[in-house]
């Protein structure tokens, strides 16, 4: 518990390390911040349920939307357009569990991939509303809270995402260690014996999905207030496949996957980007097949049979 | 207390429980035996809930229970154990215990549970290890441990459900001759007040156990009595008792 404690601690001082270790790179630094949320959110369905997705970005999306459009037509506010992001996806998580959680495994992939199309193609005919293919425009977000205008270095956007990051970390890492993370772990090992001890698996899995949802969801109303944009590839099948892909270089269901599959993951397209433009994504293949085939359960279950290791070599 | 009447379960054509009228008492020790095949854990499927039966009720505490789901009918008083041991083999037997516990206290869908509960779930689990001498093993993953020891954090893991009624499906299947032993002692000091229904294939154990025998052939009640009845009644002898002697 003291190393959790520890480690916890860890990703906090990291979050507030970044922005004096690499000030050039704020942007680069509020992208990883983002899809960590968004990572961790699918961790605790992947990770912590057992529940293979590929439509997470479904939810990433309609935040970005919600959050995009109630900026442009309501109110320009950043936080309460998180908390209207966030209530988009949890709605849809609500809804879209009740059909996803009848299935498991391919069937559930399939359902997935089925749902972030239908949300994708909904949003591309809704033209007038979400920008179409065009994506959604012209957004100009106001000072957080009032006060903390946004600069063009992109100090408060990371300040801003590091945060909600920070506070949201603090509520998974609640989920996770309460009784409720407990049996989602139950479910994850053992499903049918968890009907045979007396738990409503479906309404339990059906409550993760919605707290994951909402997760999801604030990260894309984070970055459709930072980007001030909303592209229509922030729901998409692809996107879905690269979070997921984050969370496996990281290690699903190992509390911190997401703080090292998402950075990792951003820095190496960042730089495969630059460096060799035509050819990165192959780069990326690479690096996940050996991620898997070298490290199996991720970099954080490598790192810690490494510290493991090294005590019992000590003692 | 548990009531079956005319129960039927049919897989297509295949009748697996035919017109099964059954009855289980606070209290009880029944022993259900029968040749392979001859739908005993189809029976405790059907009273635990993971089948639902083709045709009859089943009623519990005078509920209609017939068509309650598992989890309900847990909460409802009913335990059981798996003849194929079922665990959460990569948590440790606390851990799989504490699963249990918080469930049948009814915690187990809180985000806040707070320490008191931690505490009173830690000692609940202390007591059901210790109950079934099981703290020698504390803090091992269970896919770790010998297969005598799963088959205890099976009954753990039931036990910490605090049942009214305990199905136990072969609860010594699998387990080294030398390891049997500690599982029928822990069964023979579960709670008098709870009723035991057990699936075995020992029929020795069978009779030292119960006291009540009932016999399933073909998905059928074929004969019930006392162990004494049982023994004596000639069919048993010939279709059961012979077999077991012979095979």
């Amino acid at each position: 518990m003291t190393s959790t404690r520890a480690l916890d601690g860890l990703v906090l001082v990291a979050l507030v390390a970044f922005p004096m270790v690499a000030p050039s790179y704020l942007d680069l630094g509020t992208r990883m911040v983002i899809l960590a949320l968004c990572a961790m959110s699918l961790d605790l369905l992947v990770g912590y349920c057992g529940l293979v997705m590929l439509g997470h970005a479904a939810f990433f999306g309609i935040g970005a939307y919600a959050a995009g459009i109630f900026a442009l037509r309501a109110w320009a506010e950043p936080l309460a357009g998180l908390v209207v992001g966030g209530l988009a996806a949890a709605l849809l998580g609500l809804v879209s569990g009740v059909v996803l959680l009848r299935s498991r495994r391919l069937t559930l992939i399939m359902l997935s991939l089925a749902t972030v199309l239908i949300v994708q193609e909904a949003a591309n005919k809704a033209a007038w509303l979400t920008g179409g293919a065009d994506g959604l425009q012209g957004i100009s977000m106001a000072a957080v809270a009032g006060l903390f205008p946004f600069d063009l270095y992109g100090r408060v956007s990371y300040v801003y995402a590091a945060s909600v990051l920070a506070l949201s970390f603090l509520g998974f890492r609640t989920v996770i260690d309460s009784t409720f993370g407990r049996s989602l772990i139950g479910i994850r090992e053992n499903e049918a014996r968890m009907h045979a001890i007396g738990t409503p698996v479906d309404a339990r899995l059906r409550t993760a999905f919605v707290i994951s949802a909402t997760l999801a969801g604030i990260a894309g109303a984070l970055q459709a207030q930072v980007a001030e944009f909303v592209a229509l590839n922030a729901v998409s099948v692809e996107f879905s496949g690269e979070i997921l892909i984050m969370l496996i270089l990281g290690g699903a269901g190992r509390r911190y996957g997401a703080f090292l599959g998402a950075p990792l993951y951003v820095f190496m397209q960042d730089y495969l980007a630059r460096e060799d433009p035509t050819n990165w994504y192959l780069w990326i293949g690479l690096m996940l097949l050996a991620i898997v085939f070298l490290a199996p359960g991720g970099l954080t279950a490598w790192m810690s049979g490494l510290a493991r290791r090294v005590r019992s070599a000590r003692a | 207390m548990l009531e079956l009447r005319g129960v039927w379960k049919r897989f297509g054509a295949l009748e697996v429980t035919r017109n099964v009228h059954f009855s289980l008492e606070r209290g009880a020790r029944r022993a259900l035996i029968g040749p392979n095949g001859a739908g005993k854990t189809t029976l405790i499927n059907l009273i635990s809930g993971r089948l639902l039966p083709s045709a009859g009720e089943i009623w519990l505490g005078g509920r209609n229970v017939t068509t309650m789901p598992e989890a309900r009918r847990v909460k409802a008083g009913i335990g059981r154990t798996f003849q194929i041991t079922s665990l959460f083999r990569r948590l440790t037997i606390e851990e799989n215990v504490a699963l249990a516990v918080a469930e049948h206290v009814g915690v187990a869908g809180r985000l806040w549970p707070g320490r008191a509960v931690r505490a009173r779930i830690d000692a609940r689990v202390a007591e059901t290890m210790a109950m079934l001498r099981l703290d020698d093993h504390a803090g091992r993953p269970v896919e770790v441990l010998p297969y005598g020891i799963q088959r205890m954090v099976e009954l753990a893991i039931a036990l910490a459900l605090e049942p009214v009624i305990l199905l136990l499906d072969e609860p010594a299947a699998g387990v080294p001759r030398g390891d049997v032993g500690l599982i029928f002692q822990a069964i023979e000091r579960l709670p008098q007040e709870m009723a035991v229904l057990l699936i075995e294939h020992d029929i020795d154990v069978v009779f030292r156990f119960a006291r009540r025998v009932t016999v399933l052939v073909a998905g059928e009640i074929y004969a019930e009595g006392t162990p004494q009845e049982v023994r004596d009644h000639a069919g048993v002898r010939a279709l059961y008792l012979g077999e077991a002697r012979h095979g």
